[in-house]
């Protein structure tokens, strides 16, 4: 039994789009009923050519509906979008559609794969979702289905060689090939050196960023950092109305915390009782809300970090609000906050209530966080 | 041959960007989903090489030649792409040459493809063709694989060969035709022998044959009073142009004659080649001129032997 080539690589385009909708909607990126919105123009541009077609016979009517959709998207990467990110990804989409509809060469269909491919690069820190691996290994296989159909047809199309049927012999190869990769890629995974340390520019200092802020820390070997007189953290405390006179550094608990490692094993601290990793995505240009506020007095802080080798934000707890420019924070149950975005790290702004005033209240179950003991 | 290191394609170089870029991000971020998509372009790079050079491998490329090349005139190469491999099969292979790229989708292991194509050489002389390479952008066109310069053979091309214009005719038909004492093709009788299975029946002497008893054949003498000289006068120092349009004379003239079953001596300045006929004899003489270079020692020329002629060629 043999397919037509042209069908195959028509139904690998699709595959490779709705591939990269599902994972901006699995991201958060893209809310359901825009992905149903965009689902039906993807679908709608199956049939582009006669659209074109049509489009074709009113003069420059194509021409301003696509001036038309770029002014709107360029205002609402510019004015509207709350974050970059979602400014890239809705910049993504538009020239996802924008390609569907006009292509016409093979050639084109490279363009729609990168589209795609990158919407998956975008999501990629939003999401910790092993789903994600699901929509990685879909990607792969219809991407390589994708990229040897298209050299075959072109070649032949060059050629001016019969048009190309795909049998079992190409199918397989394909198969193979996917195969391979997915091997290929778990082994590079795994060996490809991690660089853990953030901030590309500073990698000159990256033997200083050795903190040890890691998920585990082993006794003695500390990094560079605790032997260094070089200051890393800098906290300005501001608007503080509690006790101590307005003069915050006197609070007698005050500490700024990391990461909580709970577990030792009588060589090395490590992080054992973490079940649960929470994802926060701003909705609009506003702190993220991290947990609730029990009436207490709010001590602001404005905290520049150096680039320290980990995700991990520090903070005096309890931490109300955050403010920085990454769009995404990472929270888990034992109250650590990671902030992907190297550069979000670097300086930001949080709010926390240090005094409680009603104890009680505060083990009220948070919204957001499971109650955890030791918070 | 060494062979040249791949080249990313235009569509390579998009790969290689957005992996460069989703390496950099990984690294910035330090995020493990950026790595595994790091990982996974590189994967995919690693198969690409691995696959096109599975297809590339265990391939023959042999070129098949015409015996006879004349300046001017297109002739057709040949090349003979074959699958060595026992198994695999190689897909999406291109033989390029300076001209032409031809392109062959699928070779079965042990499968041989004869590609063609015309290509012309303008001048006599030994020449070396311009080679074919054997490529593949197999599997995804990510990146150009090719081998060493094949077909790159020596070939010998001779004096481009035309019908000799009406003077030449004229001076050739001036002597006459002459009967030689050898068996040929004439009018006169050579010779009766007795039959031989294979003679043309027609040849049958049917009076000496009831005379004797048995058949007998005629045999006739040839007919032929173009046995020739050419003789090459001159240095074809001063007119180049005019040294290698006599030189396609004498090489036009060698080729009639010897369709007409003539003898053909061929001397010249540091050039000679003994009277023979046939279609061997031929090539000596084209080969030789082809390779003639003007020499400025004038030619050692005996006196004709009976029943040839001498027609002369002016080198310039």
């Amino acid at each position: 039994m043999t397919l037509s080539a042209a069908s195959a690589l028509t139904v690998a385009v699709y595959l490779l789009v709705a591939d990269g909708l599902a994972a901006l909607v699995l991201g958060g990126l893209l809310a359901p009923a825009s992905a149903l919105v965009v689902g039906v123009a993807v679908v709608g541009s199956w049939w582009q050519a006669s659209l074109r077609r049509r489009l074709a016979e009113v003069p420059r009517l194509g021409a301003a509906l696509v001036t038309l959709a770029a002014l709107a998207v360029t205002l609402e990467v510019l004015v509207i979008a709350p974050a970059m990110l979602e400014a890239f990804v809705h910049l993504l989409v538009f020239l996802l559609l924008i390609k569907l509809y006009t292509r016409r060469t093979l050639r084109e269909l490279r363009d729609i794969a990168f589209l795609a491919f990158f919407m998956l690069v975008a999501v990629a820190p939003a999401t910790t979702s092993v789903v994600f691996l699901g929509i990685l290994i879909v990607f792969l296989v219809g991407g390589t289905w994708l990229l040897l159909l298209r050299h075959l047809m072109i070649e032949a199309d060059s050629a001016a060689a019969p048009p190309l049927r795909v049998g079992r012999d190409l199918i397989g190869l394909s198969l193979a090939a996917s195969a391979a990769t997915i091997a290929i890629t778990a082994v590079l995974f795994v060996i490809i050196p991690r660089v853990g340390q953030a901030a590309l520019p500073l990698r000159s200092q990256a033997s200083r960023m050795v903190s040890g802020f890691s998920d585990r820390v082993e006794l003695g070997a500390f990094g560079e950092i605790e032997a260094d007189a070089a200051v890393v953290m800098r906290v300005h405390l501001k608007d503080w109305q509690g006790a101590g006179g307005g003069r915050p550094e006197t609070l007698p608990n005050l500490r700024w915390r990391g990461m909580a490692l709970d577990a030792f094993d009588g060589r090395a601290w490590t992080v054992s009782r973490r079940t649960l990793r929470l994802t926060l995505r701003r909705q609009l240009p506003v702190p993220f809300a991290v947990h609730q506020y029990y009436g207490g007095p709010v001590l602001t802080q404005e905290i520049y970090l150096e680039p320290i080798g980990s995700d991990m934000v520090f903070a005096a707890p309890r931490v109300l609000r955050l403010h920085g420019r990454s769009d995404f924070v990472i929270l888990d149950d034992l109250g650590n906050i990671a902030v992907p975005a190297p550069s979000a790290r670097l300086n930001y702004t949080v709010e926390s209530e240090p005094e409680p005033v009603d104890p009680q209240r505060a083990n009220v179950a948070d919204a957001r966080v499971p109650p955890d003991p030791r918070w | 041959m060494a062979t040249p290191v791949p080249r990313p394609t235009r569509d390579g170089w998009w790969f290689l960007g957005a992996m460069i870029c989703v390496i950099a991000a990984a690294t910035n971020t330090g995020n493990n989903l950026l790595y595994l998509l790091s990982a996974l372009l590189l994967g995919l790079f690693l198969v690409s090489g691995v696959l096109s050079e599975r297809s590339r491998r265990g391939l023959r490329l042999c070129a098949v030649l015409p015996e006879e090349i004349y300046a001017g005139r297109a002739f057709t190469v040949g090349a003979r792409l074959e699958n060595v491999k026992r198994r695999r099969v190689s897909r999406s292979l291109a033989v390029e040459t300076a001209e032409q790229r031809f392109y062959v989708a699928r070779l079965a292991p042990g499968e041989a493809r004869l590609l063609t194509w015309e290509t012309t050489l303008p001048r006599r002389g030994r020449h070396r063709l311009t080679g074919a390479r054997v490529t593949t952008r197999f599997p995804f066109g990510l990146v150009v694989k090719r081998s060493g310069l094949l077909l790159d053979d020596d070939v010998l091309v001779f004096p481009a060969v035309r019908p000799i214009g009406d003077a030449w005719r004229r001076r050739l038909a001036a002597g006459g035709p002459r009967p030689v004492r050898r068996r040929g093709r004439g009018h006169d009788l050579y010779n009766l022998r007795d039959y031989r299975p294979g003679d043309d029946r027609r040849m049958i002497h049917w009076r000496s044959s009831a005379k004797t008893g048995a058949l007998v054949v005629r045999e006739l003498e040839a007919e032929t009073a173009l046995d020739t000289r050419l003789v090459l006068v001159g240095d074809g120092a001063r007119d180049p142009a005019r040294f290698e349009a006599a030189l396609s004379e004498a090489a036009s003239l060698a080729a009639h004659l010897t369709r007409a079953d003539a003898a053909v001596e061929l001397i010249g300045p540091g050039l000679h080649v003994p009277a023979g006929r046939g279609r061997a004899h031929l090539r000596r003489l084209l080969s030789a001129l082809a390779l003639y270079e003007p020499a400025a020692a004038a030619a050692a020329r005996s006196a004709p032997r009976p029943g040839v002629s001498d027609l002369e060629i002016a080198l310039a």
